[in-house]
Formats: structure tokens, C-alpha cells, sequence
């Protein structure tokens, strides 16, 4: 067993070489995962490990201390919105501030996107929470940087995939149009 | 009335598409994420599920009833009561039972499965039925009453018109989820605004002083002959309009802190309600009077007319609006029970079917509206309300009941909220009153609903409990389902209702179940390759991958779902593949084609997929095929494409570096891009690729003035609401170019200059109020810190660190203390300067800042600030977080020892540590603050005095009373005399001195140790004070019959140092030496090892005190004082490095035992010199200096008795100096039980070779013998 969380750790210590986002997790108060976002090849294992791990240690964070912490050689950046977490890990090298940047960007983003998002909105829709994070940030980078550009690209999308699922608009079945 | 049990919000009832729920509270960012229903909200929610068009119906009824004004008013406010009662005990087994399905869930877990049945075969055609029936006739005699001012309106008109606004409406919920929500919405405003009308004309009537009816005398003015029976439908009708109350355990699931604030929501929102009721009725009767009242069809309406004059068909309109709302809502919700009962395997699958494409229970919806208008043409509204309301309360009081014998039977159950067993008591009292009466004035109405009660029976035991079901039955019901299937219904296991189930599971094994149940059939779908409803097969999968159940057999589903041309599924395929593959499966490899081919797309959005999923997952073979793809869209033309296609070159590059320079020349030609998006990506890519190679770094080290001016106009410009993050211009891209910039200008002076000017202007103008500001603030420091940036560059980034010290943000402070640390080593000077906000965040609330402040103040602490800096980390330890204590602590001795200015100081740290945090210091701050103590001499009298005190005070710090029980040992004399200039003058007596050394001796707070350090003091003692050395002779007699073996051996040692010894008592008890800490061989290792390289070593020997230097650095050497390992000095080249301290008991007991009975085995390296009457004598030398020479001799006996009066005598050439030491003992126990040991000290200058004669004599039974040995050579095999 120790030998396995070694040699995850060592895992881990290889892909650290750069400034880049390794994982993004969502989850509730409850410990409840929400969405997770890997930037990294992990076994599902190692990913369960590494989420249960985190979970328990942010959860057990008072809410007077910092977002930041240290946590095997990563840096940790977690934000708590309502009942929800939001939890990413950076390397060494990354800026923790301009991450809680990112994060409550991306917050902002589904709140616009849901009207008022709340931790429902996000569990019965997670799809289009991955759908937004996925125009939001690309392989662990912000990808645009104007909240303006993201919510258009998600709302042709959207429109898109409506379209392919059903062929006429509600209102032209109605025949209001 | 109630429309029906009506969930509060949507996201928690049938609507599928999660739209935003009620009861928001925007967060102070501007950005809410729905918080917890506060306290106010849930009261609301309560307060709008209860009141409904109801008040607009019953009053007629109850007046009726009752016979007169006072006592329905009466019934009224008794209603309220009763069902803030009803309330109550449902709030505890919402609690208890924490499940959907509200009391059905309860009645069926606590009564079984038929009770259960029950409950829903009533609701489904009973409750729900009625209630619509019900709230639209209501509906359509409001909607025609102004029609027909003078007369009612036509029955047949009135069953018209409810049955088309049924079915109007059946039809809209029928048609879109959406749609039904929205005229939920609208319509609730509708009784608001009534009930707002009535409340206020009301009072303006009795301030008008219009309240005839209201006065006692007139009240209770029957109008027909009071009954109790009739009373008792009075209280049915009235309570038809506090229906909904028993879904307020719904409200639970958000609540904050529901155990407390569900109690109390109750507490506020049906007072309120009673309230609202009340005023209501009143404000009727003092508009008309009760036979006007009774006559009326539709109350509102009448009140309307009699006040509002040419306004009232306000009042008819806005009823009809609530009423018609009502009735939506009731269809709208009695689906969910549909859902629950068919989930139970209660009502047939059919019910609970949707249709694929609007998400809307069409059968569910089909059933109800058939029964309501069946309801409808059976009887008028009043018969119906009574009707379903014994119904309803006969369940009621059920599941109260139920409450009861749930206490009875499960008493230790866990329960959050425990009301007194006095109100479901109550309320069943009550209960049995209302039902015994209307069953008695109403039996046919109350008859008839038994009696459909009662067919759920046999259905129950037909259709759920009969298992072997005839072929011809199942083939029937299987028949049933595929017709509902192929009228376009699915099984309700969509998305969100799948969702759904499994948050409502109970208990693990339940969810677990339930997904499996899912997974079976997403599976057989899978394998059956119809092309409808696959993305939502995955989709599901994809939720319950992600509550950790295993989802791998769906990977070949995102294979095929992304190679479909449909957006819709390869959104969703593309999705599960980024959260299912990963690049070490083989399935990831035949999506490479499909990415391929979608990356040369037509639709850009197709082509982001790929990219993104390209970007996530891609494995380095991917990434080698599909690089030049890549490449070609890097010099698209279009923005959204060149964006992501950067990104994805950065991830290629991270995963195969060699294809670094196929992009390069791409990479140069984005920096000129005007779009932020692409300009970032290219600028992360650029950073990646000068990671990665050398030669490019420098290439790029030419692109350092057109980043700079990229940079200079982002900082200039303008407010461009686009990128405009509170008041920063895009910190997104200043980060990341400023970290480029970091790497250009590494080791690099002439691009580090090209850079300096436009660092500065960051730094000086960008606002740090705010995180996106302190964001680029930061990347500038480390930026300067990390490029070869002018010195006034670094001062002023140290600066901005310092003033992030200040920021309210402790996020901000946190940052900065950690990069302040990183440069504590290089710009010392320029970090001390901000020492005093450094130590101020020492008091920071949040312990991570404290942590950080800590290891900061440590790393500033030097000879010039120690003494000011101490007080600050001693004051920080009185009140830091447990956790820090002992980080502290040690931070603080390491930092003293340093630095220390004075000894006296130094001592006076580690006492004060030491009183403040003494449980939480190292164990090796005894014997170093011991021997911090033995040198300094001149100290001793004021360190005792100290330390008396000290342990006066308070006896709980462990180390600290060690110490001290061992200064007041070694150093007793000088505290008697008392005369110590420093401290003022404190006469202690040598009685107060031991009472205190009992204290210690006697407490439970005591360790083992810290007894052990006592004793020994006491010991100690007998030889520092003149007169109670009685006292200390019983003390120590005393514990030689102590439980605990430590103490006790070393009681009786003490006790035989009193009486056989006791000429010498004198010489052992000494003071100890000065220990010189540095001595080369003495360090603990080696001391460890001697120990554990056996006990044969260990001798006694009793002049320690005055020649052996005493070992400090072990506290179980320090308590040897006796049986101490006396071979420090021995080198011991040859011993293993010694795996862990041993623990203070084994190894001093071990020496100890050899003090009493010598059970060791003869010692190894040895001579035998002397074997004669059993008495055997061996010699065991080592050798110390070149000249010095210890040499053992051990004397045992194997006869079979002891040997008395046994002496060595030894001789030796006259050049050589020999000291012999006192014996063991002179008695040698029979049988090999004992040994005598004698230390002979041999100094030998002129190195002449060593002979030794030594004279045995004992005696034997009486009998005296006398021997001489002559030893020719002394061996010195044992010190090599």
C-alpha cells in the first residue's frame, strides 16, 4: 500500500514540471463530488484516491482560513460558493490568485448561464457544466478570456444540439409560427 | 384549501430542466450560487404552500357548520393550532424518515407495505381527484357568478366549465414542463392579490367601525342549532384550507440548520397562516352578514361587490386566476407521486412513464384528469370537500399514530428533532373526535370514502402481493408498457428523474441498488444500437461515474457517439470520452480518426470538440498524429478555432517536446493578434515551448519588446468592459505575459532591461484592492524577483509584499508571506524592514497566515532583534493554535540558543516555554535545558529559586517540573540558604521543598518520568538538608512497594542506600559535574548503543558523580543515577547505528536489575582468573586513553550457598596509579543468583607492560578462604 501511494506520488512529481492546472473539482459540503476535470492521465484509482484525500482535508478547513494550501507537492486553490466547493490544483510554480480568479470566473459563467446557478442547477445539469468549463478553460489553461465570448459560444452550441435533437422549434409545432 | 400537496420550488419537483429555484440570496460578489433556505425563505415557502385558493371556498362551509360567526372563528384559529400540532410531529418524522414521498414513504415504512398502498390508492383516487374537482369548480363559480348577479349560476355550466379548465390545462402539462411552471408562476400572484384585497378592505371596514357582526354579543348568535357532529365537518372544512401543510418536510433538504430553524419556521408560518385566515373570515363578516355570507356562491365575489364598487371585478377575476393555478399545480405535482409509487412497484409502469422528447408524464396526467372528472359529476363542492377531507385527516392521524409506535418500537432511533409525545397525543385525540363525529353526521359521504379505501385491499394483495402472477396477467401489464412505449413514452428514467431516484436513495445500499438497476439497462440499450436516446444513456453514465460506481463498459458508447454526424451526440460522446478514456486505454486510439476528421469539420464548433478533447486526453501517439492538423489551424483565419488550437499545441508540446519547433514559426506570428483569446493562448504556448527549449528561448528573447508594448497597452488603455476584471484590464493575459516575461529575462540581462520600465509602471499602477489586481501584482514580483531586475526594482517588490501584509484579504497575506519567505535568504535586509507587520500577522485569525508569519519571524529572528522579536513569539505561544505549539516551541529554542544574548536570559526562555507549552516541547529540552543549567554555574541559585516557584505554581507541565524536580535535587542546598540576589528573598523551609517534591510525587497529573526525576530529588536531598532525612527515608520507603515497577526498584535501591550504604550515600548523591555537551563521544548515539549492546557492560560504580563524566543528553541516563551506563567513553566502532532511543523504562530498568541481582550472563570479552570453591572471578578490562585502563572484576558463586565477607585486594607495579573502587557487595548469593562487581582504575603514564595481583578472600559456611591471583597480562581484547 505505502508502495503504491509512493509510487503515485512519484507519478505526480513527473507531470509537475510546468505552471499548468492538473484538476478542477466541484463538491458539496456533504463530500459529495459535483464534477471533477483532469488535466492529467490518472488512473481512475489514483483519481478517486487523490479526490477522497482532498475532500476530507478541505472540508475539514475552517472558513477563517485561507484558500490555499499545500498539499503533497501541489498547491491547492479552493473557493467555497454556497454549498458548493470549487477546488483546483496547480503547480508549484502557478499563481494561486489569478486561479481563484479563474475560478469565480467560472462561477460567474454558470451563473449567467443558469440564472442564479445553484448546487441543483449544477447536478441536474452537470453536462452543461462540463460543456462550459470546456469553453472556459482548455487543457488546464483559460481558453478566452472575455466572459462576453464563452456564454455566445455555449449559447450557439446549445443551439446546435437542439436543433439536432428536434428537428422544429416547440412554437412552429404549435403553429404560432 | 390546498392545490394538492404542492412541492415548494421547482428544482425539487417534477420540472426537468432545473430551472433556477426560489429563495436566492445573492452573494456579496455579485455571483450567487443558491444558499440554503434561510429561516425567512422557508417560512415563506410554508406560508405559500398553505394558503391557495382554499379561503375563497371554505369559508361558506365552516360558517354553515358551525352556526355561528364566533365559533367559526373559533374554528378557524382551533384549525391553526391543530395543524401547527400535525406539523410538528411531521417534522420529526421527516427527520426520522428522511424520504420522498412525504407521508406515504412514512406510513409504508413504519405500517408496511399494504398501509402504504393505501395511502397512495387514496391519493391517486381520491385526494388528488377531489382536490381538482374541487378548487375548478371553485374556478368556474367565480369565473360565472358575475354573470348571473341575481341568481347561481346553472350546475350544469358550472361542471361545464370546470371540466374545460381541467382539461385545458391537463393539456398544457401535457405539452411542456416549461409552459406548466410558467403558469404556476403567474397564477400564484393571483391569491396573493385577493387575499391582499380582502385583509385590507377589512380593515378599513372596522376602522369605519363596520363590525356588528363582530361584536360577542352578536357573534355567538346561532342561526341554527348548534351540534357537535356538524362542528366537527366545520373543522373538515376548515382544514381543507390548511392543506399542504404535511409537504413542509420538503423544505428540510435546504434548509440551514434544519434541526433548529424547522421547529421555528413552523412556529412562525402557521400562526401566520391562522392569521391571514382569520382576518380573512373577519373581513367578510364585516362586509355581510352571515345569511348573506351562506347565501353567496362565491364569497370574494359577493365581498367584492358590497365594497369595491366599480373595482370589483377585480376580486372574481383574480380568484378565478388562483383558482385556475391551483388546479395546475395539483396535476402538476400528483405526478411525482405517480413517480414514487410506481418506483415501489406499487402502481404499474405505464403510470410513471413520460414522453421522450416534451418530458411530461402524459399517462400520469391522463389518469387524474379522467378520475377529477368523474369527481365532477358526482356531487357539489362541499360534499366533496368533506369528502376528501376525512380522507385525508383518517391518513393524517395514521401517520401520527405512526410517530408513536415508531417511538415505541425503534425508541434509540436516531432522531434530529424530538417533540414531547404530548402533541401527537393531542392531535390524535383530536382526530378521533373529528372522524367519530362526521362519521356520525355524515356517515354516506365519510362511508363512501372508507369503502373506496377499502377496494385498495384486495387490489393490494391482487396486483403487488401476489407474486406468481398468471402468464396471462404480466403478458397483459408487458403489453400495456410497449403500447405506452410505442405511443413515444419512455420508462421515467431520463436524466434528471434518474437523477432524482438515486438523491433520494436512504441508504447506501439503496442508491447502490438503484444504480445498478440503471446500469442493467443502460448496458442492454447500448447493445441494442437503436439511435434513439443513446447520448442520454451516456449522459446518465456519466453521473453515476462520477458517485464513483464504474462506468468502463460506456467507453466504446463515446467511441461510437462521437463518430455519429449529430451534434447532439458527439457533444455528449466527446464529453464521456474525456471523462472515461484516458490515454493508457486502447479505446483511445480509435477516436484518433474521428478527432481527425472532426478538426477538419465544417462547423466550428465541431471542431472545437475535438480540440478540447484533443487538449485533455490526447496520449503522445495521438498528439504525434494529429500535430500537424494542429499546426493548419493554428494559421486559421478564425479566432475561436486559432484560440483553442494554441492550447492544444501547448499540450502537445507537454507531451511530445520534440514537436516543439513545428510550431514555433506559428507561435511568432499570434503575438500580433488583436484578440485576447488567441493572444493568450499563444503566449502560454510560447512560454511552454521556451520551457522546453533552449534554442527557442533565445529566439524569443527577440519578441521581448513587442510583449512589452502588449503589455504596456493593456496597462494604459482604457476601461474595456469585455476584459475588465474589477478595474484591471484582462489579468487573465497580464498574468501570463508577465510570466513569459519571467522566463525571457531569466539569466538574460539585456532582455531583463528591456523590461525593468514597464515592471515598474506594473507595479506602481496596478490597484492591489482587489484579488485580480493583487493577481498581476504578484506574477510582477516574482517576475522581478526572478529576472536579473536593478536593485530598486526588488526593494520595491518587497515593498508591494509588504504592503500585501496589510491587505484585508487573507488570501493576500498569505501569498505574501509565502513569497516572502522564498526571498527571506537572498534580500534579508529588505524583508526585515517589514518585520513589525510580519509579527503582527503572528495575531492573524486565520492559522495558515499565522503559520506562515511564524516561520517568517523565525527566519528574521537575529542577534540585534532577539530579544524584542522573543517577546512577541513568547507572547505568540501563550495564545497560538494548538497545532503551532510545538513547531513553535522548538522554532523558539532553536532560535535562543543561537542567538541568546546572556545564559540567564537563555534559561529564562526555555522556563518560559516551558510554563506556557510544556506539554508540547521535544523530549530532549530536559536534559538540554539541564545541561544549559549545570554550565552555568553562577546561575544556579537563581535557576532553583526559579524553578520553585515555578513548580509551586502549577505541576502540570511535565518537562518543566522535571527540570525542576532535578535542580531541586541537584541544587537543594542552595535554595534553603536562600540567599539569591537577583530574586527576592523567599525563606523556604526544607519541609515546604519536600511537600512540594511530594506533591509532584503524589499527583495523577504525573508521568512515570516526572516521578521518577521527584524521587530521585528527594533522594537527593537526604544529603543537601540537615534535619528531615527521616522524612525522606519513610517518602522513599514508602514507594518501594509502588505499582509502578520503575519507581519501586528504584525506591528499594534508595531504601538500601540508606541502610547498607549509607557511609557512602554521601559520595554517590554528589553533585553532578558540569556536562559538557560538545565532548567528542558522548553524543547519544553512542551512549544508546553501549546500552544496547547489552547490560554485561554495566557495572556499578558509585564514584560516577566525581570521575565518569556524566552522559546529559538522555534523561534515562540523568536518572541512572545508580545503575548509569558507566561506558561513554568506551569507543564503540563496531556497534550498529542504533535503530531508536530505547524508552526510559527498558534501559534504565535494564540497568537497575543489574544493581540488584546481576541476572546478566558474564560479560564476553573477558578473562577468567580465579575459579575455586564455585566462587569464579573474571577480569574484563577497557582500555580509555592510551594510558588509563578500567578494569571490571566480577565475582560470582555457583555453590550451593552464599558466600559472606567477600574482598578483592589488587596490586599492581609501582608506576602504575591504581584506585580501587568500593564493591558491589560482599555478599555473593548461592546458586549463580548474583554477582559482586569491583571497578579498579588503572593509570598507567609510562605505558610498562600491566601485571596485576589481586587477593580473593571470603568465607564459606563459616570457613574463611584466602587466595591471590596473578593476572601477568591484562587483556584489552574488549577495546578495540
Amino acid at each position: 500500500m505505502a508502495a503504491l501511494a509512493y509510487a503515485h506520488v512519484l507519478c505526480i512529481k513527473r507531470l509537475n514540471t510546468g505552471f499548468k492546472m492538473q484538476f478542477m473539482l466541484l463538491f458539496s459540503r456533504q463530500g459529495k463530488l459535483r464534477l471533477q476535470k483532469w488535466y492529467v492521465p490518472l488512473s481512475d484509482k489514483e483519481k478517486k484516491k487523490i479526490t477522497r484525500e482532498l475532500v476530507q482535508t478541505v472540508l475539514a478547513r475552517k472558513p477563517k482560513m485561507c484558500s490555499f494550501l499545500e498539499w503533497r507537492d501541489l498547491k491547492i486553490v479552493y473557493k467555497r460558493y454556497a454549498s458548493l466547493y470549487f477546488c483546483c490544483a496547480i503547480e508549484n510554480q502557478d499563481n494561486e490568485l489569478i486561479t481563484l480568479e479563474i475560478i469565480h470566473r467560472y462561477v460567474e459563467l454558470l451563473d449567467k448561464y443558469f440564472g442564479s446557478v445553484c448546487e441543483l442547477d449544477i447536478i441536474f445539469n452537470f453536462e452543461k457544466a462540463y460543456f462550459i468549463l470546456d469553453e472556459f478553460l482548455l487543457g488546464g489553461e483559460a481558453q478566452e478570456t472575455s466572459k462576453k465570448n464563452v456564454l455566445k459560444a455555449i449559447e450557439q452550441a446549445d443551439l446546435l444540439q437542439e436543433e439536432a435533437e428536434t428537428p422544429r422549434s416547440v412554437l412552429e409545432e404549435i403553429g404560432l409560427t | 384549501m390546498s392545490d394538492g400537496p404542492r412541492q415548494r420550488g421547482k428544482a425539487a419537483s417534477v420540472d426537468g430542466d432545473g430551472e433556477p429555484d426560489s429563495g436566492k440570496r445573492p452573494e456579496s460578489s455579485g455571483v450567487a450560487l443558491k444558499k440554503e433556505i434561510g429561516l425567512v425563505s422557508a417560512c415563506g415557502i410554508i406560508v405559500g404552500n398553505i394558503i391557495g385558493s382554499g379561503i375563497f371556498v371554505s369559508p361558506k362551509g365552516v360558517l354553515e357548520n358551525s352556526g355561528s360567526v364566533g365559533l367559526a372563528l373559533l374554528v378557524w384559529m382551533a384549525t391553526g393550532v391543530i395543524t401547527a400540532i400535525g406539523a410538528l410531529c411531521y417534522a420529526e418524522l421527516g427527520v426520522t424518515i428522511p424520504k420522498s414521498g412525504g407521508d406515504y414513504a412514512y406510513v409504508k415504512d413504519i405500517f408496511g407495505g399494504l398501509a402504504g398502498f393505501l395511502r397512495l390508492w387514496i391519493a391517486v383516487l381520491v385526494i388528488y381527484p377531489t382536490n381538482q374537482a374541487v378548487i375548478a369548480l371553485t374556478f368556474s363559480n367565480y369565473v360565472l357568478q358575475p354573470l348571473f348577479p341575481s341568481c347561481f349560476p346553472p350546475e350544469g355550466g358550472l361542471r361545464l366549465l370546470a371540466a374545460v379548465c381541467l382539461l385545458l390545462l391537463t393539456w398544457v402539462n401535457c405539452w411542456s414542463v416549461r409552459w406548466a411552471t410558467r403558469v404556476q408562476d403567474v397564477f400564484t400572484a393571483g391569491k396573493l392579490l385577493a387575499l391582499a384585497l380582502i385583509i385590507t378592505m377589512g380593515i378599513v371596514q372596522i376602522c369605519k367601525g363596520q363590525y356588528y357582526w363582530l361584536e360577542p354579543a352578536h357573534a355567538f348568535e346561532t342561526f341554527q342549532d348548534c351540534d357537535v357532529g356538524m362542528v366537527a365537518l366545520a373543522f373538515l372544512q376548515g382544514s381543507f384550507a390548511y392543506g399542504g401543510w404535511n409537504f413542509l418536510n420538503y423544505v428540510t433538504e435546504e434548509l440551514v440548520d434544519p434541526y433548529v430553524n424547522l421547529p421555528r419556521a413552523i412556529f412562525i408560518s402557521i400562526p401566520l397562516v391562522t392569521f391571514v385566515y382569520v382576518f380573512a373570515n373577519v373581513a367578510y363578516i364585516t362586509a355581510m352578514s352571515p345569511q348573506e355570507l351562506l347565501a353567496s356562491n362565491a364569497v370574494a365575489v359577493t365581498f367584492g361587490e358590497k365594497l369595491l364598487g366599480v373595482m370589483s371585478w377585480i376580486m372574481p377575476i383574480s380568484v378565478a386566476l388562483s383558482t385556475f393555478g391551483g388546479v395546475n399545480g395539483s396535476l402538476f405535482t400528483s405526478s411525482r407521486l405517480f413517480f414514487a409509487g410506481a418506483r415501489e412497484g406499487h402502481l404499474p409502469r405505464l403510470l410513471s412513464m413520460i414522453h421522450v422528447k416534451r418530458c411530461t408524464p402524459i399517462p400520469a396526467l391522463l389518469f387524474t384528469c379522467l378520475s377529477t372528472l368523474l369527481m365532477l359529476c358526482t356531487s357539489d363542492i362541499y360534499t366533496l370537500i368533506n369528502y376528501v377531507g376525512f380522507i385525508n385527516y383518517l391518513f393524517y392521524g395514521v401517520t401520527v399514530a405512526g410517530q408513536i409506535v415508531l417511538r415505541v418500537k425503534q425508541p434509540h432511533m436516531h432522531r434530529p428533532i424530538k417533540v414531547s409525545l404530548l402533541w401527537p397525543v393531542l392531535y390524535l385525540l383530536f382526530w378521533a373526535f373529528l372522524l367519530l363525529f362526521s362519521l356520525y353526521s355524515e356517515p354516506l359521504v365519510c362511508g363512501i370514502g372508507l369503502g373506496i379505501m377499502l377496494t385498495g385491499v384486495p387490489v393490494y394483495f391482487l396486483g403487488v402481493y401476489w407474486d406468481s402472477k398468471p402468464q396471462s396477467f404480466n403478458r397483459f401489464i408487458n403489453k400495456m408498457t410497449s403500447v405506452g412505449q410505442k405511443f413515444y413514452m419512455s420508462p421515467s428514467v431520463r436524466l434528471q428523474e434518474m437523477i432524482r431516484v438515486i438523491r433520494g436513495a436512504r441508504t447506501q445500499g439503496e442508491e447502490r441498488g438503484v444504480i445498478q438497476r440503471e446500469c442493467a439497462a443502460i448496458r442492454a440499450q447500448f447493445r441494442q444500437a437503436d439511435t434513439g436516446g443513446r447520448s442520454h444513456n451516456l449522459a446518465k453514465l456519466l453521473y453515476v461515474h462520477m458517485l464513483g460506481y464504474p462506468a468502463h463498459f460506456g467507453q466504446m458508447e463515446c467511441v461510437r457517439l462521437i463518430a455519429s454526424p449529430r451534434y447532439s451526440e458527439k457533444r455528449v460522446g466527446y464529453l464521456g470520452a474525456m471523462l472515461l478514456l484516458d490515454e493508457k486505454q486502447d479505446a483511445s486510439l480509435l477516436i484518433t480518426n474521428s478527432i481527425k476528421n472532426d478538426l477538419a469539420h465544417s462547423s466550428q464548433y465541431v471542431q472545437s470538440l475535438a480540440l478540447c478533447t484533443l487538449a485533455c486526453m490526447g496520449s503522445a501517439e495521438m498528439c504525434k498524429d494529429l500535430a500537424p492538423e494542429i499546426e493548419r489551424l493554428l494559421r486559421a483565419s478564425n479566432s475561436y478555432i486559432k484560440k483553442k488550437a494554441a492550447l492544444c499545441a501547448v499540450h502537445i508540446v507537454r507531451k511530445v517536446p520534440e514537436l516543439g519547433e513545428l510550431f514555433t514559426p506559428s507561435a511568432r506570428s499570434l503575438l500580433s493578434e488583436k484578440n485576447h483569446g488567441v493572444l493568450h493562448g499563444a503566449v502560454v504556448l510560447i512560454t511552454e515551448l521556451c520551457e522546453r527549449s533552449p534554442e527557442t528561448l533565445t529566439q524569443f528573447r527577440k519578441a521581448v519588446p513587442e510583449l512589452v508594448q502588449v503589455m504596456k497597452a493593456l496597462v494604459m488603455s482604457g476601461y474595456s468592459p469585455e476584459h475588465n476584471v474589477a478595474g484591471i484590464s484582462d489579468p487573465f493575459l497580464q498574468v501570463r505575459i508577465l510570466r513569459l516575461l519571467r522566463i525571457l529575462g531569466r539569466n538574460d540581462d539585456m532582455a531583463s532591461d528591456a523590461m525593468n520600465d514597464l515592471l515598474a509602471q506594473v507595479a506602481t499602477n496596478t490597484d492591489s484592492s482587489k484579488t485580480a489586481g493583487s493577481a498581476v501584482l504578484y506574477e510582477t514580483v516574482l517576475t522581478i524577483m526572478d529576472i536579473k531586475s536593478e536593485s530598486g526594482l526588488r526593494v520595491l517588490a518587497v515593498n508591494i509584499l509588504g504592503r500585501f501584509l496589510l491587505n484585508n484579504d487573507r488570501n493576500i497575506r498569505y501569498i505574501s508571506m509565502t513569497s516572502l519567505q522564498k526571498i527571506v535568504q537572498t534580500d534579508h535586509n529588505a524583508v526585515q524592514r517589514h518585520r513589525g507587520t510580519i509579527v503582527d500577522c503572528l495575531k492573524d485569525q486565520d492559522a495558515s497566515v499565522k503559520r506562515r508569519a511564524l516561520e517568517l519571524s523565525l527566519a528574521l529572528v537575529s542577534a540585534v532583534n532577539i530579544r524584542s522579536l522573543m517577546k512577541e513569539l513568547l507572547l505568540f505561544l501563550s495564545c497560538c493554535p494548538l497545532e503551532l505549539r510545538s513547531h513553535t516551541a522548538s522554532g523558539i529554542f532553536n532560535a535562543a540558543e543561537r542567538y541568546a544574548p546572556s545564559q540567564r536570559w537563555h534559561i529564562d526562555t526555555i522556563l518560559h516555554v516551558l510554563t506556557t507549552a510544556g506539554g508540547d516541547v521535544r523530549d530532549e529540552t530536559v536534559p538540554n535545558l539541564i545541561q544549559l543549567i549545570t554550565t552555568a554555574t553562577d546561575l544556579h541559585c537563581y535557576t532553583v529559586h526559579k524553578l520553585y516557584r515555578a513548580l509551586v505554581t502549577d505541576i502540570s507541565q511535565q518537562s518543566l517540573v522535571q527540570v525542576a524536580c532535578w535542580c531541586i535535587g541537584e541544587y537543594g542546598d542552595l535554595l534553603l540558604r536562600g540567599e539569591c540576589e537577583e530574586t527576592e528573598p523567599v525563606q523556604v523551609t526544607e519541609d515546604d521543598v519536600l511537600d512540594a517534591l511530594e506533591t509532584v510525587l503524589q499527583s495523577h497529573m504525573s508521568a512515570p518520568a516526572t516521578r521518577g526525576f521527584a524521587l530521585t530529588a528527594t533522594m537527593k536531598l537526604s544529603t543537601r538538608i540537615t534535619n528531615n532525612v527521616d522524612r525522606i527515608r519513610s517518602v522513599v520507603s514508602i514507594y518501594g512497594s509502588c505499582i509502578d515497577v520503575e519507581l519501586q526498584q528504584r525506591a528499594v535501591e534508595y531504601n538500601a542506600l540508606f541502610k547498607k550504604y549509607d557511609h557512602m550515600r554521601a559520595a554517590v548523591l554528589e553533585r553532578m559535574p558540569v556536562i559538557d555537551k560538545n565532548s567528542p563521544g558522548h553524543t547519544n548515539g553512542e551512549i544508546v548503543g553501549g546500552t544496547v549492546k547489552g547490560p554485561d557492560q554495566t557495572k556499578i560504580k558509585l564514584e560516577e558523580g566525581t570521575e565518569a563524566p556524566q552522559s546529559a543528553p538522555q534523561v534515562c541516563d540523568l536518572l541512572d543515577l545508580l545503575g548509569g551506563s558507566d561506558e561513554p567513553l568506551q569507543p564503540s566502532p563496531a556497534l550498529p547505528p542504533p535503530s531508536a532511543p530505547p524508552s526510559l523504562s527498558s534501559s534504565a530498568g535494564g540497568d537497575l536489575l543489574d544493581l540488584l541481582g546481576g541476572l546478566a550472563p558474564p560479560p564476553a570479552p573477558c578473562v577468567k582468573v580465579y575459579e575455586q570453591n564455585g566462587v569464579t572471578l573474571t577480569l574484563q578490562s577497557d582500555r580509555q586513553t592510551d594510558t588509563a585502563i578500567t578494569v571490571t572484576l566480577i565475582a560470582s558463586n555457583s555453590s550451593h550457598c552464599d558466600i559472606t565477607q567477600f574482598t578483592l585486594q589488587a596490586a599492581v607495579p609501582k608506576s602504575v596509579q591504581l584506585q580501587m573502587k568500593a564493591p558491589s557487595s560482599d555478599v555473593i548469593p548461592a546458586d549463580g543468583l548474583g554477582q559482586v562487581t569491583q571497578t579498579v582504575l588503572l593509570n598507567n603514564p609510562n605505558k610498562v607492560s600491566l601485571r596485576m595481583r589481586v587477593r580473593v578472600s571470603y568465607s564459606v559456611q563459616g570457613s574463611t578462604f584466602q587466595d591471590t591471583v596473578q593476572i601477568d597480562s591484562i587483556p584489552t581484547a574488549a577495546c578495540e
